[in-house]
């Protein structure tokens, strides 16, 4: 009886630049699932907040130009004048919330790149401030191993 | 020779009474606090052109040796921009709308230089909140022993890898110090004319088209305006201007016709005249020819000829 010879072999998939993506690519109903979800919170949710808006209390009649590091908000003392007896007080008078801690830090951050890099002759201050920060976060991340050297019986 | 302990204490006490005696002599001042370091500090030092002390050693008498120049020469100049000696302020009282707010909230400018800092890196102002408790040295001695602080219980350890960091310091200092205001000076253009530039051009353009605009409306204006005083005379020697032309085309008109016709006239009687005249002409020669006889005719003839022979041998 004659056996049809077949080819053995291992057949491997030519592999080219784009194969790993093309091999591996999700299907379509996820990426729309996600879209349609993204869609209905825009719609429903974020539209009716004021993410992403400028401050409501903001007029172009009254304080000009708008400025992301000004407060557009009613004047009250700063922190440092406060009393410590005034404290509570003045703790009710602040906004709380996700919104206001960002703008916040976001008006803490405009008001130094005002001072320090958005000027004519800035110089070098903001890139070593920049990089003591990064210094000190990189140092906090590697803490654990320096540990080490705090619980060692000889030190230098 | 060891002092008595009765002696150390008089001299102890004269020492601490001495000191008392100075301090309650002196009159009790205030130490004055230090002005808040001004942006234009750092740049009055050293505003327009540096210093150039030449020394004696430099001084040749041969005139055609080089002078030695080194990079060290302009150590620390402070680049002064020429492109914002003509930054313009604001107007004061300036407002946009009339319910500006502008004791509150004025008006947004840039700034030239940014705020002092100490070390490269930390704010002037922190220092100015330290000075009314501990002095000038204060924060120098905070940082000092907070430093001495974190080695000493290992928090910063001082590892080989940190040893990089003083040569790399110290090789940012002198570079930034030797060639800071050349590179200041080479962004300094870019920026003026690849950013600020193009935008001052177009405001400044805009700015003196409307004012021909304006310049050419009141032209415009005052020429209607004195055009209406002397309207009504305009418009009369208009008219009459009007009818000056269609008096002097229908004079033009009626020139030519009296012409045509005086004209037709004087042909008509000048045809008439060389006919009639033609016409005897014609007559007279007919009856004369035939009055003529066979000899007369052959004597003209000959003499004709003979007149004709002469011309030609003449001629």
């Amino acid at each position: 009886m004659q056996v049809s010879r077949v080819a053995r072999g291992l057949w491997v998939k030519p592999t080219t630049m784009q194969s790993h993506t093309l091999d591996t690519k999700p299907p379509a109903y996820i990426g729309r699932t996600f879209e349609r979800a993204g869609v209905w919170f825009w719609n429903n949710i974020l539209y009716y907040t004021r993410f992403g808006l400028r401050d409501a209390r903001y007029n172009p009649n009254v304080h000009g130009p708008y400025l992301p590091s000004r407060y557009y908000g009613p004047k009250d003392k700063t922190f440092a004048e406060v009393k410590v007896g005034e404290l509570p007080a003045w703790l009710g008078r602040r906004q709380k919330g996700l919104l206001p801690t960002y703008r916040l830090i976001a008006r803490a951050h405009a008001r130094w790149m005002q001072n320090y890099a958005m000027v004519r002759h800035g110089g070098w201050s903001h890139v070593w401030q920049g990089l003591f920060i990064l210094a000190l976060l990189c140092y906090i991340e590697c803490w654990p191993k320096y540990r080490k050297w705090q619980q060692a019986r000889y030190h230098w | 020779m060891a002092l008595s302990r009765s002696v150390l204490r008089d001299l102890i006490g004269r020492q601490l009474a001495q000191q008392v005696r100075f301090a309650a002599s002196a009159p009790a001042t205030q130490p004055k606090k230090p002005e808040a370091l001004s942006q234009e500090t750092h740049a009055r030092k050293h505003e327009g052109s540096v210093k150039k002390v030449e020394h004696e050693a430099m001084k040749v008498a041969d005139p055609e040796t080089p002078k030695v120049t080194s990079m060290f020469d302009e150590w620390g100049t402070v680049y002064v921009s020429p492109y914002t000696k003509n930054w313009k302020p604001m107007p004061k009282d300036f407002k946009e709308h009339p319910d500006r707010d502008l004791a509150n909230f004025p008006h947004p400018e840039m700034k030239l230089r940014p705020d002092k800092v100490r070390l490269g890196f930390i704010p002037d102002k922190w220092f100015l909140a330290f000075y009314e408790k501990t002095g000038v040295t204060g924060p120098y001695l905070f940082g000092i022993g907070l430093w001495s602080f974190l080695i000493s219980k290992e928090i910063v350890v001082l590892e080989e890898e940190m040893s990089h960091m003083p040569p790399l310091l110290f090789i940012n200092y002198m570079v930034l110090r030797l060639f800071g205001h050349k590179v200041e000076g080479y962004y300094d253009e870019v920026i003026q004319n690849d950013q600020i530039g193009p935008l001052s051009a177009v405001r400044d353009q805009e700015l003196t088209g409307v004012k021909q605009f304006r310049s050419y409306v009141d032209t415009a204006n005052k020429a209607y305006d004195t055009l209406l005083e002397v309207l009504p005379e305009v418009r009369r020697e208009n008219v009459a201007l009007e009818l000056e032309a269609v008096y002097r085309e229908r004079v033009n008109q009626v020139y030519k016709e009296t012409k045509r016709r005086v004209e037709y006239l004087v042909e008509s009687e000048s045809v008439k005249r060389r006919f009639e005249q033609q016409h005897m002409v014609n007559w007279i020669v007919d009856q004369v020819t035939k009055s003529f006889g066979p000899e007369q005719e052959k004597k003209i003839m000959s003499k004709c000829i003979g007149d004709l022979k002469t011309l030609a041998k003449s001629a």
